[in-house]
């Protein structure tokens, strides 16, 4: 009877859980962006040796949020992570210019994969208040955003470590698997 | 030993770091590359997880597959290395031809936060790659050159750990053979084989030498002298072959009654003082320090005197022993556990100690703990109805019950759960998210303790065993057969590859949902096939048997959700099918809770093991008998044909009669047929597994090799233990046993392997003490030469010092008393026609000797009165010990 019900809601308010995975270059801020969303702090990171996993609730959504490290070496773990995602989150650090083709090219590899067809794209344009820092605008173009046709992506200015735009992404995530699902 | 003296201990050292850029890299391979993919190592040695823990080892093990051969571009190679030579020998016979042996390479990680770096830490990871399976022993050193290396980071740190590891001395390490090894590790005395540690106690070994050597000439000195004449002397006084009887055993006997009689003794030391005897007496009450100093004829009783207080204060061989321990060790200060070998690293100005254990098997790897394992999933959550949040799924689930798993139904107990899917060859994970991967390493080497009985019954888990494996390579790992994976990325929980995962976080054990898909259960490998169609006659209706328990149990589970685990597991002990096992885990539950140490879990876990095996030897002769036999091959290839004592035709009173029964042989038929019933899918099961292949090369090399020849030694001792009832012993049999133990057990070797079948901790030699008492007089005979063959050997002292005093002193009796007879008969020999009588008056003023003349003569049953017992050991039998005590009495008062 729990479980019908539990059936029902789903059905009436949509998914309750969705799993997302969240990559980046290294130090693009994945682990802080993480963590701020589960603790509300901001704490200080180490780089991320394998992944770390947290499950973040946000009106009523339940984030299942994967985050793995992003070392170039490291690169082709992350296609384990690929299975069952239903949200990518993709964090750019926007005051690296130097490597936002690298992060292109990363981006494209993962889109690429049959297991990822049906996922979202959120790209956060990370570390906005470092003076000097690419725009969304800048970062959707350097990232060739508007070429991706075949699933909804979209771009939001974020700041780890005061958490300014995070939960405004998981927002465009939640209503946008719901408007998917119906 | 020699060539291992030094070097080969390390064959590689690896340093692994986690670039802030880069990511995990191999930063360096000494002394040459391994010629493995350098991005395996390096997330080998970098866990999932390590930024979070500031140290933490990890393990894993090279040469089992493809990917994680190597291939030096060197071959360096050393065939000469005789401790594998050594472990070849027991274990690895055709391993070596086939593959490249096993390394063990034990990794240290370390998270150093320092603000000043460029993302505030580095991770890194130091490995030595080794052989030996006691991989624990080097962690001190690692640890020390780790903190080297972050000082100085260069490859010179890497040669220092290299030379210095290999450097070290196991020249003088005593090397044990396997019997060896199981009779050191059922024993919890310090003191056991400390003959073979010749570096520490010269002088024990040197006095033990002398001791044999000088046998003859003490027999001479004491020609006369009443040795043991504390409290008997008028008895024994006259004897001049009790000295070169008197052993340890003999003086040890008289020191366990010195501490439990004492006022006796004093009454009765009478004339001691100025002889051997007086000394022995003082050191068991007063004298630690007089005792190092007396003669090099005190020195073989000292143990005893060891052995005499330690069992008046139970186990606690070494604390109990103030008076013996001191005086013992003589010129070492150092108080030694001859379980293990102390030696020394040394490395750079550092000093560090070892402790190498002497008894590891090679498949027992690291520092593990099965009570640790046992604890985990033996919580109340653990129970079977538990479920993975992921798959929602309860393994008590009626589909997800699987015979090869649940032997007991869905109450099996999770431990019992994991040690079927062990010896089946599942895939097993154990997952532990957020935790160090060193204790999932542990975890995944407790596990193949578990399914090799130690390393001492089955082997082939270690070659599968991935202690800490992870994403990079899993799908080489994954596609290794019966894999045993530690992880800590909770990613496998959603891997279709697994059949039972082990979540240490929670101690739940889920089985896989497709369990029944990857594993039908009918299209059994192994014995059901090769048996062919008559074979399916008895395993359908054992299938039937286990379809009915898991028809029911499920019912029971769901009904009482919380209380289920408790009260199940109690239903279960009193079904017949699942009980012994629930028995068996309930009991190891008990000693665990009663602070019982490690060793006496493996212990018992061992033996479950070695029951395992033997019920599923009689299965398979069970079932072949079903299939038309060929002629010349054996019904099992694993054991030992069951077969009862089968009684001779009536020969001469003491001739050898019968055939002595082999195998596993219920007592009761009935519920011995009952636990095959049970065991019989876990053991269909097996007999797919490499295990059971190699369990069969193993027996093959037992039959052919094993030092005590041509019976079924195993057997013998189960029926002194448990003939009773139905099966009770005829004195055929009882003498069958006893006389080809004295004849096939003289050697060394023997001896060990003897020792080996009989764990202290139920009973030693007890079983076989029981032969003292046999009303029949070759049945006694045959034991006291056994025991004579033992006490040749300070292993088997040690276990005769081990009996009660009742049992030692009847031995020690009746040893004495036919010695005196063989005296006599030499005596007789010599001078064939005189008469009793002359004897007796040679030895003018002992009042029992006449008895001891009669004994040649055949007249003990007229002669020998109850109260005047020494001559009677011949014909009395049980009484008497109780008509000994008498005459104790006697000479005392």
């Amino acid at each position: 009877m729990g479980a019908n019900l539990s059936k029902a809601l789903v059905r009436l308010f949509g998914n309750k859980e969705m799993r997302l995975l969240m990559l980046g270059l290294d130090a693009a801020g994945k682990t802080t962006i993480l963590y701020k969303l589960k603790l509300n702090q901001s704490v200080t990171t180490i780089p991320t040796v394998g992944f770390n996993v947290e499950t973040v609730t946000y009106k009523n959504v339940k984030f299942n949020v994967w985050d793995v490290g992003g070392q170039d070496k490291i690169r082709p773990l992350w296609r384990h992570y690929y299975t069952g995602t239903q949200g990518l989150v993709y964090v750019i650090d926007s005051n690296d210019r130097g490597r936002i083709e690298e992060a292109r090219q990363e981006l494209y590899r993962i889109l690429g994969d049959r297991e990822m067809k049906d996922c979202l794209l959120l790209v956060f344009a990370n570390k906005q208040d470092i003076p000097g820092a690419m725009s969304p605008a800048e970062v959707t173009g350097k990232l060739q955003l508007h070429e991706i046709r075949d699933r909804p992506w979209y771009v939001h200015p974020s700041c780890a470590t005061t958490g300014e735009g995070l939960f405004e992404g998981l927002q465009w995530l939640s209503q946008t698997v719901k408007k998917q699902k119906s | 030993m020699s060539s291992t003296s030094s070097g080969n201990h390390c064959s590689f050292v690896l340093l692994a770091e986690f670039d802030i850029i880069e990511g995990a890299q191999l930063k360096y391979q000494f002394p040459q590359p391994l010629g493995i993919d350098e991005s395996v190592l390096a997330m080998s040695m970098l866990p999932d997880g390590a930024e979070a823990q500031l140290d933490d080892w990890t393990i894993f093990f090279l040469n089992q597959t493809e990917f994680n051969t190597i291939k030096p571009v060197l071959a360096l190679e050393s065939d000469s290395d005789s401790y594998l030579e050594e472990d070849h020998k027991e274990s690895g016979r055709e391993k070596k031809k086939k593959k490249k042996e096993l390394l063990c390479v034990l990794n240290l990680v370390r998270t150093k936060h320092d603000k000043t770096l460029d993302r505030g830490a580095k991770v890194l990871a130091l490995a030595i790659c080794t052989r030996h399976p006691y991989i624990q022993i080097f962690k001190p050193v690692l640890l020390i050159a780790l903190d080297d290396y972050l000082s100085n980071p260069s490859q010179d740190v890497l040669a220092r750990l290299f030379d210095a590891v290999n450097a070290i001395d196991f020249s003088v390490a005593p090397v044990l053979s396997r019997d060896e090894k199981l009779v050191m590790r059922m024993s919890e005395r310090k003191d056991i084989f400390a003959e073979k540690h010749k570096h520490v106690y010269p002088s024990y070994t040197s006095s033990l030498t002398q001791h044999k050597s000088s046998n003859s000439d003490s027999s001479v000195n004491h020609q006369g002298i009443p040795i043991r004449s504390t409290s008997k002397e008028d008895v024994d006084s006259g004897f001049p072959g009790d000295v070169s009887f008197g052993s340890a055993v003999w003086v040890g006997d008289e020191s366990a009654f010195d501490i439990s009689s004492t006022t006796s003794d004093s009454d009765g030391a009478t004339d001691g003082a100025s002889t051997v005897i007086g000394s022995t007496r003082q050191r068991s009450s007063t004298d630690a320090s007089s005792s190092s100093s007396s003669s090099h004829l005190n020195l073989p009783r000292i143990p005893i005197t060891r052995a005499g207080s330690s069992f008046s204060s139970h186990d606690s061989s070494v604390s109990g022993t103030k008076v013996g321990g001191p005086s013992y060790v003589g010129g070492a200060t150092m108080v030694h556990d001859t379980h293990f070998f102390n030696t020394t690293v040394e490395y750079g100005d550092h000093k560090l100690p070892i402790k190498m254990p002497l008894s590891t098997f090679p498949e027992e790897v690291g520092d593990y703990s099965l009570i640790t394992l046992i604890r985990t999933f033996s919580q109340p959550t653990s129970s079977s109805s538990s479920s993975s949040s992921t798959t929602s799924y309860s393994s008590s689930h009626p589909s997800l019950i699987h015979p090869h798993l649940h032997t007991s139904g869905a109450s099996t107990h999770p431990i019992i759960i994991l040690f079927n899917a062990l010896v089946t060859g599942k895939n097993i994970i154990f997952l532990g998210h957020k935790r160090p991967a060193g204790e999932v390493s542990l975890f995944v080497l407790a596990a193949c303790a578990l399914g090799s009985g130690c390393g001492a019954v089955l082997r082939g888990f270690v070659e599968r065993a991935f202690p800490y494996a992870n994403l990079n390579n899993r799908d080489e790992w994954e596609s290794v057969p019966a894999y045993i994976a530690g992880v800590t990325n909770p990613i496998f929980e959603a891997s279709r590859s697994w059949d039972l995962l082990c979540d240490i976080s929670t101690g739940t054990v889920t089985v896989a949902k497709d369990i029944w898909a990857k594993w039908p259960v009918g299209s059994a490998q192994g014995m059901g096939n090769s048996a062919g169609g008559p074979a399916a006659g008895l395993i359908a209706p054992l299938l039937t048997r286990t379809g009915t328990l898991k028809a029911e149990a499920p019912n029971d589970e769901t009904q009482k959700d919380a209380g289920a685990s408790v009260k199940g597991e109690a239903k279960y002990v009193a079904s017949d099918s699942g009980g012994a096992d629930n028995i068996f885990i309930e009991d190891i539950k008990t000693a665990i809770e009663f602070h019982y140490g490690e060793s006496l879990v493996r212990v018992r876990f061992m033996e479950y093991v070695m029951r395992f095996v033997r019920l599923a030897s009689r299965y398979e002769e069970e079932t072949s008998m079903l299939a038309p036999l060929e002629k010349d091959r054996p019904r099992t290839k694993i054991g030992y044909q069951s077969s009862p004592f089968k009684e001779g035709q009536a020969g001469g009173a003491n001739t050898y009669v019968g055939q002595l029964g082999s195998g596993l042989v219920f007592n009761d038929e009935a519920m011995g047929m009952k636990e095959l019933v049970a065991n019989a899918s876990r053991i269909e099961g097996w007999t797919g597994t490499n295990s059971y292949r190699y369990f069969v090369e193993d027996f093959a090399h037992h039959l052919a090799h094993s030092p005590i020849r041509n019976f079924d030694v195993f057997h013998q001792i189960l029926r002194l233990k448990h003939a009773s009832g139905a099966r009770k012993m005829s004195d055929a049999e009882a003498y069958a046993i006893m006389k080809s133990l004295a004849d096939g057990v003289k050697g060394y070797d023997q001896v060990a392997e003897l020792l080996s079948y009989l764990t202290p901790h139920s009973g030693g030699l007890l079983p076989l003490a029981f032969g003292l008492f046999h009303q029949r007089e070759g049945v006694r005979d045959a034991t006291i030469d056994l025991f004579n063959h033992l006490r040749a050997y300070p292993v088997g002292v040690i276990y005769l010092q081990s009996l009660n005093h009742f049992q030692r002193y009847a031995y020690v009796r009746l040893a004495h008393a036919r010695e005196i007879k063989e005296k006599k008969m030499v005596e007789q020999s010599q001078y064939p026609y005189q008469q009793p009588y002359p004897s007796q008056q040679t030895y003018a003023g002992q009042q029992h000797q006449p008895q001891y003349a009669s004994v040649p003569f055949g007249r003990s049953h007229s002669n020998s009165s109850a109260s005047m017992g020494f001559g009677s050991p011949l014909g009395a039998g049980i009484s008497m010990p109780a008509s000994f005590g008498d005459s104790r009495l006697n000479g005392t008062h």
